[in-house]
């Protein structure tokens, strides 16, 4: 089985744990008291490069990163993230980190509340507000979600470096075809439940949870919306249901496998006003087809009287063969698995938001 | 003059280890220019009393001499020479 590395950020702290041999080992838990709402592997170095977003209510959000897989956390003394002083805004909290295209080997980007994007270009040391983006005339009416005006997705084109796609909730999809430059909603066809019937496909507006990138066709996209679970090919430009065959539409995560072409993952809610799994068994959902199927995955998680959930970037894959799935739930358990069942790997830890795994040579 | 800044623990990794810091000050100081200070110095530590926007943070207390800033004139409360300032974390906000 392969040696992973697995980073779970929680409301209160950072859990490293680590497969060697087939047996699970956790650490302490790190950077405690602060709520880790991101993690990242960068894998485009020679030692990978971890980052974790560490928000304590007290004193404030920073990002950390390690260059020795975890066994130290460092900052820079600046501030990482911060907004620049013409803009009346302060920095909440850090909801994505995401290494950029493998020819921009030095480009990070993050994604934040308020809702807002930034890009480093020295690794992840000190990142730039993306003004484009701050200043387009949307912004004003984007909103918030329960959890907070989450940015949360960004998907930087693994061909095309120009070419970087966002979401956030609520505000909807984003694109730019020019390096950030300028940006455009792309939603159509994404449903806006939460709007008069009439209202239902705004340009913008909708509260996307997740979008995942096909390891394949790099025009083609999955997304997990508040109610409704879909599927691009032209990279963001229309989007069509393929929520067909799955037991509810709503949920927070939609992973794709990275190696395999119409390979992808979710873990489906009844719906916005039961935020239960269907029949309180806890299941992950996958396809092998682009959605046109779905079938549960593996055996071995909770099977009745769950009354939990996976939040948005509390489930990932490596790139592992056979795959390998990790997600952790808002009751404190980490599960590692796949087609071929699931093991615990921890519990009772504070409510899991981000989770990442790598595979260990 | 001279001032100082006492830190809690959970602050101490910041400063060096240190639960308490001497700032050399000119006249007139307020805990606003104490704290401008504080940035030139120890911007680690500074980033997580005050925000981007150099706004104390709303779940940090500052006191000046045993007197909470906020029954004062905040960020703009005086700080006499010889004064302690206190950071302390607020009960709300863990």
């Amino acid at each position: 089985m392969t040696d992973t590395l697995l980073l779970a950020g929680t409301r209160k702290g950072l859990l490293l744990a680590r497969r060697q041999g087939g047996s699970w080992h956790t650490e302490p838990l790190a950077l405690p008291m602060t709520a880790v709402y991101a993690v990242a592997i960068d894998d485009r170095r020679s030692t990978p490069r971890l980052f974790a977003s560490a928000t304590s209510e007290h004193w404030g959000p920073t990002i950390l990163h390690s260059d020795d897989l975890g066994s130290t956390w460092s900052e820079p003394d600046h501030a990482p993230v911060a907004f620049p002083g013409d803009v009346d805004a302060a920095l909440a909290r850090v909801w994505q980190i995401q290494p950029g295209p493998a020819g921009e080997p030095d480009v990070v980007y993050a994604g934040t509340e308020p809702a807002a994007l930034f890009r480093s270009e020295d690794g992840g040391l000190t990142y730039e507000l993306v003004r484009p983006l701050w200043d387009h005339p949307h912004r004003p009416q984007w909103g918030a979600g329960f959890g907070g005006q989450a940015f949360h997705t960004v998907i930087p084109h693994p061909a095309d470096p120009r070419r970087i796609l966002a979401a956030l909730s609520s505000g909807g999809v984003y694109r730019s075809y020019d390096g950030g430059a300028s940006w455009a909603p792309s939603n159509t066809g994404i449903k806006a439940t939460f709007m008069p019937e009439d209202q239902r496909y705004p340009e913008f507006g909708q509260c996307v949870h997740k979008i995942a990138p096909d390891a394949g066709d790099p025009e083609r996209l999955y997304l997990q919306n508040h109610n409704g679970v879909y599927r691009s090919d032209d990279w963001g430009g229309t989007w069509t249901s393929i929520a067909e065959g799955l037991p509810g539409e709503f949920g927070f995560p939609i992973v794709a496998d990275p190696r395999r072409a119409g390979h992808a993952y979710l873990f489906p809610l009844v719906s916005d006003y039961s935020r239960f799994t269907p029949d309180y068994r806890c299941r992950v959902y996958g396809t092998t087809d682009a959605g046109e199927t779905w079938a549960e995955v593996g055996a071995g998680l909770p099977e009745s009287e769950f009354y939990s959930l996976v939040l948005r970037d509390a489930f990932t894959a490596d790139a592992a063969d056979p795959l390998g799935l990790y997600l952790g739930t808002r009751s404190g358990e980490l599960y590692a698995g796949g087609s071929d069942g699931w093991e615990r790997v921890a519990s009772n830890l504070p409510d899991v938001l981000s989770v990442r795994a790598m595979a260990l040579a | 003059m001279t001032v100082t800044l006492q830190l809690p623990g959970a602050l101490a990794p910041f400063a060096g280890g240190q639960r308490e810091i001497t700032l050399a000050e000119g006249g007139d100081a307020t805990v606003s220019g104490v704290l401008d200070r504080l940035a030139g110095q120890l911007p680690i530590l500074e980033r997580r009393i005050r925000d981007e926007r150099a706004e104390i943070r709303r779940h940090v207390n500052v006191y000046v001499n045993g007197v909470d800033i906020r029954t004062l004139s905040g960020a703009e409360s005086p700080v006499p020479d010889g004064a302690v300032i206190d950071i302390i974390a607020a009960v709300s906000g863990g």
